[in-house]
């Protein structure tokens, strides 16, 4: 008796499969060691130190970038005269930290007014944020 | 009856299901994230800005470290150009728990300072500061 299926080809398995997994992998990695997050204006060049205290992850702080030329941005969009003191007391009433992304090369003075405008605000944790000197 | 569940059988059979479509989206998604992720790891240190500090005052006057446009330090008069040998110089002269103050000189950069406050710290002197007076915009 001749099988029903008979002469009809079977599937063959999807060669495509092994890539999709490779692929899948590769996007998993991205989530789990990447962070997404305001990118940085182009030609900034971050602060460094020797400092091993990692970012507090806890609690996200108020994150500030100066730039080289001392502008002000809060979340990619430069600030306000004004809205720098408003987003303080915010960060200090929610118990938030402030942490200041300044460009290496920026002036001194604006990022040492925004520590002291965050302790007049109330603000307890204000750091600045820097990446492992290059050896 | 075994008719019809034969021909259930055989719709069955002929269901294929298309992988391009999932390839397309996850390719996409490998891309947004490539684009989008930061692996920049980031450090903290702490700046304590000169007024906050010294809640008892004493009668010992701070040491000054003044940062300069070219990113020198004078600690006592003496210029030097690395932040380690500037806090050596300031070490030496700090007495118990006096306070030391770093201030930036006109046209002077954030790097220098944080990188002065950083050798001081490491250096075991605690009660370090940040000023602007001296500073301009």
């Amino acid at each position: 008796m001749k099988p029903l299926h008979a002469g009809r080809p079977r599937h063959a398995p999807d060669s495509t499969l092994p890539l999709i997994n490779i692929v899948l992998l590769l996007v998993l990695a991205f989530m789990i060691a990447g962070v997404i997050e305001t990118p940085l204006p182009e030609g900034f060049t971050p602060l460094q130190s020797g400092s091993e205290i990692p970012a507090d992850q806890a609690k996200p702080p108020l994150n500030i970038v100066m730039t080289r030329s001392g502008e002000t941005l809060l979340d990619g969009t430069l600030m306000a005269p004004g809205a720098l003191t408003a987003a303080l007391r915010t960060a200090a009433e929610e118990e938030r930290g402030l942490a200041i992304k300044a460009d290496s090369r920026a002036p001194a003075a604006p990022v040492i007014d925004i520590l002291a405008s965050a302790e007049d605000a109330g603000i307890e944790n204000a750091v600045v944020m820097t990446i492992e000197t290059s050896r | 009856m075994n008719s019809s569940g034969l021909s259930l059988n055989r719709r069955r059979s002929r269901v294929v299901l298309s992988l391009t479509p999932l390839i397309d989206v996850v390719f996409i998604l490998l891309v947004f994230f490539m684009l989008v992720s930061q692996f920049t790891q980031w450090r903290q240190v702490e700046m304590s800005p000169e007024a906050t500090l010294g809640g008892e005052t004493t009668s010992i006057s701070p040491v000054l470290v003044l940062v300069d446009e070219s990113g020198s330090y004078t600690v006592s008069g003496e210029t030097v150009r690395l932040a380690a040998d500037a806090a050596q110089e300031v070490k030496a002269s700090v007495k118990g728990d006096q306070a030391v103050i770093v201030r930036p000189l006109t046209g002077a950069t954030i790097q220098p300072v944080v990188s002065i406050v950083e050798a001081l710290k490491a250096s075991g002197v605690q009660n370090v500061s940040v000023d602007r007076h001296g500073a301009g915009q």
